[in-house]
């Protein structure tokens, strides 16, 4: 049976990276997410420090570093909680939509230029980036994201449905002001 | 959905390329280490597994063999330089990192970071008072400071929760270091030339900055509520200042007992150290500095054994973390003071009269000789 702490220190050099890059999606601030995430770290072995057993390693992680953000957002003064979340009402947004004109669209999208990409990601307002990241930056299955937004995983898809539209609305817009 | 194919394809790409630099992921590795070390039982000395304190970069492989081949002494000479000598890049740049490579525990790392910012602080004082401190060297001097400083700073968080203890202790140690040197490095350097007192002023103001985060970070980080437990243990869990819970339960025993009596042997061994020092050089002094010094000294003993009467009521901490604070500066003015005969050093900051606690203005704003405000006790108790 492997050492607890070789299996700690395995797990830092497997999901550190992909760890702090979600970090850093979230929040604004790099050496923020640096420390939060070495403190993600910690307190998982802390965790473990009690004996509690830790199944899988990466969703754990991922659960403690997001109670970490949540945390985070909280102390941020300026903001409350509510102010930084959108309303998840998707149905609005529909109707706003200008009509899609598919193949301008896709000409200008065509060489998406990858910081713009982050740029916009990181403008999306919550819940919508959590879930946008978890799922194309993070590859975390619906399942997975589910359990640890501890939502049903209906209503993650929801969520990352409008999350898209969202985003797509957003990147059209820009569009507009750039064309 | 093209475009937003497109756009994902894009971002996965982009964002790959956010990851930790190297000395960030090390840092955060060690850190990680540490915390490890701080709880793990004893383990065997052997270690199949090559230690992550060993990660020292092959260029320091041949300065450890320096120092083997070239002998003991060649470190040891190089102790007492100071930036312009000719030994002082070996003193920094090879005996220090390889004693860094070499210390295991959180403790021993921590003491040996702070070691080598006194070292910064000590180097200055001496080149303050010979009136050679420039610009340039203040710069390095307080950049090598930081880093230790912060080094330290990093450890005592990393620790803090496994081991209050400990890091309670190195914090009280560190923070009344900086506040003496801060003191003494402002007082060397009054004389001197401008661009010397300039620059010790500067520096003394960057130490007592970092001595004061080291207080304020003491008193503010968190606020501890602790459970006797059936069998005398206490479970203590950590909250931040919002009420969000830091820490599960860590039962800890006697955990402020324990911060207390190491905090109070501190102050004792360095008043006794100052007391030695002191009878050392008394003949060399004057009646009014002597008198003065003895006065300090009876203060600061009235201040422990306050302190051991009142034990278990009352703002205890304040008071032993006081008076370690006044001991650590006597000490390094009457260390001074002896090493720079001829001149009068003694401006320490006020000892408040009745154990004033908080973040009281050092002041500073003696020179060496006249402008003294240190209060005598009216009435000397025997």
């Amino acid at each position: 049976m492997k050492d607890r702490e070789q299996i700690f220190r395995d797990a830092f050099e497997r999901h550190a990276d992909e760890l702090f890059r979600h970090a850093s999606l979230r929040l604004s601030d790099r050496d923020r997410a640096l420390e939060l995430t070495q403190e993600c770290f910690l307190k998982a072995w802390q965790y473990a420090l009690r004996g509690e057993e830790v199944r899988e390693m990466r969703p754990f992680l991922f659960k403690t570093l997001r109670n970490l953000i949540i945390d985070e957002y909280r102390k941020a003064k300026s903001f409350s909680l509510d102010s930084m979340l959108e309303d998840d009402d998707g149905g609005v947004l529909e109707a706003n939509l200008p009509r899609d004109d598919t193949n301008t669209l896709e000409k200008a999208c065509d060489r998406f230029d990858g910081a713009r990409a982050v740029s916009a990601i990181r403008r999306l307002p919550e819940p919508y980036r959590e879930v946008l990241a978890l799922r194309y930056v993070d590859d975390l299955p619906i399942r997975e994201i589910a359990g640890l937004v501890e939502e049903s995983e209906n209503v993650v898809s929801v969520r990352l449905h409008r999350g898209l539209k969202k985003l797509r609305a957003m990147l059209e817009s820009e569009q507009e002001q750039r064309a | 959905m093209n475009t937003m194919n497109s756009f994902f394809s894009q971002l996965k790409k982009e964002t790959q390329k956010i990851r930790l630099a190297a000395p960030e992921r090390e840092r955060m590795r060690l850190a990680l280490d540490a915390a490890m070390a701080s709880s793990a039982p004893i383990k065997s000395p052997i270690q199949p597994v090559p230690s992550p304190y060993f990660f020292a970069p092959r260029s320091l492989v041949p300065a450890l063999a320096l120092i083997l081949v070239a002998g003991v002494g060649t470190s040891y000479a190089a102790e007492g330089a100071v930036p312009g000598d000719a030994l002082y890049a070996i003193k920094v740049g090879v005996t220090e990192p390889a004693r860094e490579a070499l210390a295991r525990s959180d403790e021993a790392k921590a003491a040996l970071h702070a070691r080598f910012a006194e070292r910064r602080m000590a180097e200055a004082e001496t080149l303050a008072e010979r009136g050679a401190l420039t610009a340039k060297t203040a710069l390095a001097l307080e950049e090598n400071f930081s880093r230790h400083a912060a080094e330290v700073e990093e450890i005592v968080s990393a620790v803090e929760e496994e081991n209050p203890v400990a890091a309670a202790d190195i914090s009280a140690r560190f923070g009344s270091s900086l506040a003496a040197h801060g003191a003494l490095i402002e007082a060397l350097g009054g004389e001197g030339g401008e661009e010397n007192r300039r620059e010790s002023g500067k520096l003394a103001r960057s130490i007592k900055e970092r001595e004061r985060a080291v207080a304020h970070a003491e008193r503010e980080a968190v606020t501890v509520t602790a459970e006797r437990g059936g069998s005398g243990e206490i479970a203590v869990q950590t909250f931040a200042k919002d009420g969000a819970a830091l820490s599960a339960s860590i039962v800890v025993r006697d955990a402020d007992e324990a911060v207390l009596a190491r905090i109070e042997a501190n102050a004792s061994t360095t008043l006794e150290r100052a007391e030695t020092r002191f009878s050392g050089i008394r003949g060399s002094l004057d009646k009014e500095t002597s008198a003065l010094v003895e006065a300090r000294i009876f203060r600061i003993r009235e201040l422990i054994g306050n302190f051991r009467d009142t034990r278990g009521k009352g703002s205890e901490k304040e008071k032993i973390q006081q008076a370690l604070k006044d001991a650590a500066t006597l000490d390094a003015f009457l260390e001074a003071q002896a090493k720079f005969r001829g001149r009068v050093l003694l401006p320490a900051p006020e000892i408040e009269m009745f154990g004033d606690e908080g973040e009281s203005e050092d002041g500073n704003d003696g020179r060496g000789g006249g402008d003294i405000t240190i209060p005598v006790p009216a009435s000397l108790p025997l």
